[in-house]
């Protein structure tokens, strides 16, 4: 048996991709997937039904109140910011609710990228004396997938989301979703 | 010839990317010092925090009532002695990663920092193998060897012999 060079063959279509095209492709596919991925969770829009994402905030006045600590009793979550103008129009009706119902509904307010000073000066400004506390981290807003503010989460007794308000809230719609949740 | 053409256009592909590259941080230079409403030391900071709201937008040129706020929580921190780690620190663990501009890492987030390292080493590598195979000039194409069974090699010879007399 001997040995003897050819000219070189025509690249055939069916030969193998080279590794470091096959890594490339792999890599830009994993990237993709999990950019994809994301904007899957993005576009399911806010948490509107199911177990309700248990969280733990630190209020203002320092104490550390968790979600699931008020099982038994509805809860209305209410995601703010002191520079949201919209936020301004519902402050008043959650408060005088929250003064009306505090025996049978649990009021949470959840400040969302704000500073502290101007914060406490939108508590201060409306009198507000639930329980209000900074999202830090976004850890709260991004459970609840928030697309904005003000945004109101109703929770019922069994710690699930019965349903969101996007936008501000009314007296009128604030009312009918607390008297729903108490009497179920 | 045609392969210098293709040459040329990467050359030109190349400089376009790159002052596209160059052009966003020309418009996101400094503002003119008389414009300025705080020392440096806060642009030092801001230039290097990102609005927990807006897409891609540095604290620095941010014009939202957040971004005012966080102007002025710098000063007071810096006023009260706290460093540019520590304020950054703090922007951080109130707003998340988003304000550093850049992903935590740690989990899958890694794959952010690491994919697109491996990606360039990866394309530049196959980009070099792809110009030395299309712009080697004079180089021969490297020539496959074959082993042919002894039968075949008599005879090819024999055949080779016959066309070199029939000439």
């Amino acid at each position: 048996m001997s040995v003897v060079t050819t000219e070189p063959q025509v690249a055939s279509s069916t030969r193998r991709l080279p590794l470091w095209l096959l890594a490339l492709l792999t890599g830009t596919l994993i990237v993709l997937a999990i950019l994809g991925a994301g904007m899957v969770v993005r576009g399911q829009g806010q948490v509107s039904k199911g177990p309700a994402p248990d969280f733990t905030l630190e209020t203002f006045d320092g104490d550390v109140i968790r979600l699931s600590d008020f099982r038994g009793t509805p809860v209305v979550i209410n995601f703010w910011a002191s520079w949201c103008l919209e936020c301004y129009r519902e402050a008043p009706f959650l408060e005088a609710a929250w003064r009306r119902h505090k025996e049978h509904v649990m009021f949470i307010g959840v400040d969302y990228v704000d500073t502290e000073p101007a914060a406490r000066a939108y508590l201060d400004r409306f009198d507000i004396t639930y329980p209000n506390g900074m999202d830090l981290g976004n850890r709260i807003s991004d459970a609840y997938r928030i697309q904005g503010v003000p945004e109101t989460f109703f929770i019922d007794r069994n710690g699930y989301v019965r349903g969101v308000k996007i936008g501000p809230i009314t007296a009128d719609e604030l009312e009918a979703w607390i008297q729903t949740l108490i009497n179920e | 010839m045609k392969r210098w053409w293709v040459l040329m256009l990467i050359v030109a592909g190349s400089a376009v990317l790159m002052a596209l590259w160059f052009s966003p941080a020309q418009a996101q230079g400094p503002e003119p010092e008389s414009e300025r409403l705080y020392p440096e030391e806060v642009y030092e900071i801001t230039r290097e925090l990102y609005c927990p709201l807006c897409a891609g937008l540095r604290v620095d040129v941010c014009e939202l009532p957040v971004c005012d706020d966080m102007r002025e929580i710098i000063v007071q921190k810096l006023e009260a002695g706290e460093s540019k780690e520590e304020i950054k620190q703090y922007f951080y663990e109130l707003y998340g990663p988003k304000v550093l501009g850049a992903p935590e890492r740690r989990g899958v987030n890694w794959l952010v920092w690491v994919l697109p390292g491996v990606a360039t080493v990866l394309a530049l590598a196959g980009g070099v193998r792809w110009l030395r195979r299309h712009f080697a000039a004079g180089e021969e194409p490297e020539m496959p060897i074959i082993e042919i069974p002894a039968p075949y090699q008599a005879r090819l010879e024999r055949e080779l012999r016959r066309f070199e007399q029939e000439g």
